[in-house]
């Protein structure tokens, strides 16, 4: 049972500063203004009193912000007993939330953070966050609980998709800074899970045998010039950003594929006509493919081939086997 | 091996009571415990932060319950060389960055196994067999570290030492060879050495003895009439490691003469990709996984081909221009590599094992 009255509480008596039941990430209130302005406050916030008439905002921290852009003085609130427990007030600012909106991953972990601050047990924290809207199991809330700590701009990364969260928890892991750096380089290339995870390992691969910090690499000339590149969309820039990655980490494999591939050029293969190496050119098997719809597309293909035999880079390629 | 490294004795019940399992809790001043599964000892270094290192300093005396000698299980795609091994213990006390073992066992624990009679037991069937054997007891551990509180090279050396169809290989990165210097060894027992650079030693290598070191301890064994071998394995490419190898090389046959040298193998570092994150945990300023690794055939990570090569080439090159006559052989490389760098693959001479086993018949006298 909450035991609350509803009154009509000054602007000036509300702690805006104090955001430790803030569970929502966004900050504009655009949206509500208008809204209330026509139709007034329907659901008041929660609000907790204080002996120094400074309440504490359990939940409705942008129905606060919207009504002190519209100029009005004062707001309907709900005001909860200043002996009203740490939890009732988390469990009231998560379902304000989560009854009425599906949670970004940060907003999740705030709530389960708070919860987890005052209960101090994944598997409680799970059933009461449960309870209040969110759904939780205990792996998920040590998994997520501490998102909320990151630095801005990977929370800001991880909101807006740029991020996902096994990355993001990577970037947990890793010194603030550096965190940031990549989280900054996500945003601005966009790209899937698979290459987030690539440009990561890359990046500290390098560092770790350069002798480099991480940042050092980060902030290389060359990637910088690929990122800062206004020439190049999204994909180009993460395309020529893991290209160089790459070379950077495995220089002689890189080469040596870049070879394999001018000598195949230079070979002129026909439609249809593919030369395999071996994988990671550790075995010394290649193999032509020869793709045909009829016997006459076979003789042309099987005459092609017959041509490339004597081709000098085909016994480059063969002769070298790459070593 | 660092005795003071121990630092809990688990024992078997079954083996409590054995003279050998007495011996040695006596020698060792450290907690003792006896257990009756193999699982307590499991948890128990399971339990710990860093079971690898842990499990190095926890010794459990045990009975071997499969056979004592098998085959080495070598690698799948690439040439192998077909020695057997002597099951006798598992695991180490040294703690090189790079070690397979680390991820080999699951957990990593020191084992020794006390069932001795089933050991002689399987040892003479091998030798009533009369066929050529190589058999090694360091391919799950290292063949000397067990020295300090057991006689068991003195007398696996003197076993070997009256029969005339197998050798026995004892490989070490120690110098616990004091026991071995008096013993009538009759050329029938290789004591072999793993080599490395010395930056790789003091970068990679915890607890293991310097180069000079083990080439004393080499030049001691070579004096005292055993054949010599060298594996140097693993190669660790760096900036630098060719002319570090290649000097590795000119020291050990300063040290060792060539006449003296049974075998040399060679095997650049490749490891299961499970094995990268033990390192980069255990030793996270280890760089020996960040080389240019790719898969190999058998599914392991290895240097990149032409890396590898040149490698090889270049100490293959040094080798035959200081011991013209020793042979060399690769540990897991396919023919392509064989040929580049020795010239030929197994195959033309019967085999890898054929190669070894008249090597072996040769300097070491079997009679098979």
């Amino acid at each position: 049972m909450i035991y609350c009255n509803e009154e009509l509480v000054s602007l000036s008596d509300i702690d805006c500063t104090d955001n430790t039941y803030r569970i929502t990430t966004r900050t504009d209130s655009d949206d509500l203004c208008p809204s209330i302005e026509k139709i007034g406050i329907i659901n008041p916030p929660y609000l907790k009193r204080k002996k120094s008439f400074s309440h504490k905002i359990i939940s409705g921290f942008r129905r606060i912000e919207a009504v002190r852009r519209i100029g009005w003085p004062a707001i309907p609130a709900r005001l909860l007993d200043a002996q009203t427990d740490r939890l009732l007030c988390a469990k009231l600012a998560i379902a304000d939330n989560a009854l009425q909106r599906p949670l970004n991953l940060i907003e999740m972990s705030r709530a389960l953070h708070l919860l987890f601050n005052i209960l101090q047990d994944p598997e409680k924290t799970a059933q009461t966050s449960t309870e209040t809207g969110l759904p939780a199991s205990p792996a998920f809330v040590e998994k997520i609980k501490g998102l909320c700590t990151v630095a801005q701009p990977v929370q800001s990364a991880v909101i807006s998709s740029a991020i996902s969260l096994p990355v993001a928890l990577e970037l947990r892991e890793m010194p603030e800074e550096e965190g940031v750096r990549f989280a900054a380089i996500f945003e601005s290339l966009h790209v899937s899970l698979n290459r987030q995870r690539e440009i990561l390992t890359l990046t500290k691969e390098i560092a770790a045998r350069e002798g480099f910090s991480v940042l050092d690499i980060l902030g290389c000339r060359q990637l910088e010039s690929i990122c800062h590149n206004s020439d190049l969309d999204r994909s180009q820039k993460a395309q020529q950003a893991l290209s160089y990655l790459k070379t950077r980490r495995f220089p002689s494999i890189t080469l040596a594929e870049q070879t394999f591939e001018a000598h195949k050029k230079a070979l002129k293969l026909a439609r249809g006509i593919h030369l395999v190496p071996p994988k990671n050119f550790e075995d010394t098997v290649y193999a032509f493919t020869l793709s045909f719809r009829n016997l006459q597309e076979l003789k042309e293909r099987t005459s092609s081939l017959a041509g490339v035999l004597t081709h000098p880079d085909l016994a480059k390629i063969l002769g070298s086997s790459v070593a | 091996m660092q005795e003071a490294s121990l630092k809990k004795l688990f024992v078997d019940r079954r083996v409590a009571e054995t003279q050998e399992a007495v011996s040695i809790q006596a020698r060792l001043d450290i907690p003792a415990a006896i257990v009756d599964d193999a699982r307590e000892v499991y948890r128990f270094v399971s339990a710990s932060d860093d079971p690898v290192r842990t499990g190095k300093t926890v010794l459990f005396l045990t009975r071997n319950q499969g056979a004592f000698i098998k085959r080495c299980p070598g690698t799948r795609r690439y040439n192998c060389c077909g020695y057997h091994i002597l099951h006798i213990g598992t695991f180490c006390t040294m703690d090189c960055a790079y070690c397979i073992l680390q991820a080999y066992f699951h957990p990593p624990i020191l084992q020794y196994f006390i069932n001795r009679r089933d050991m002689w037991m399987e040892l003479q069937s091998l030798f009533q067999d009369k066929r050529i054997r190589r058999v090694g007891t360091g391919e799950f551990t290292d063949s000397l570290i067990w020295e300090q509180w057991t006689d068991l090279s003195a007398r696996l050396v003197s076993t070997f030492a009256r029969q005339a169809s197998a050798v026995l290989e004892l490989k070490t990165k120690t110098t616990a060879v004091s026991g071995l210097c008096e013993l009538r060894h009759n050329r029938k027992t290789i004591v072999a050495w793993s080599l490395n650079t010395p930056y790789v030693i003091e970068s990679q290598e915890r607890g293991t003895a310097s180069l000079d070191d083990r080439l004393t301890a080499a030049a001691l064994c070579a004096f005292r009439g055993y054949p010599i071998a060298f594996h140097f394995d693993p190669m660790i490419i760096y900036e630098g490691c060719e002319s570090d190898y290649c000097d590795v090389v000119v020291r050990m046959i300063s040290a060792v003469s060539p006449e003296n040298i049974v075998w040399i193998s060679l095997g650049s570092f490749r490891f299961m990709p499970e094995l990268k994150s033990i390192i980069q945990k255990r030793f996270p300023e280890s760089k020996v996984v960040y080389g240019e690794f790719v898969p190999g055939r058998d599914g392991k990570m290895r240097y990149f081909k032409p890396l590898r090569l040149a490698l090889y080439q270049r100490i293959v090159a040094t080798i035959r221009e200081l011991a013209p006559r020793v042979l060399i052989y690769f540990c897991m490389e396919d023919d392509e590599v064989w040929e580049k760098s020795l010239g030929f693959v197994p195959l033309q001479h019967g085999g890898l094992p054929h190669l070894l086993d008249e090597r072996a018949v040769e300097i070491c006298e079997l009679r098979p």
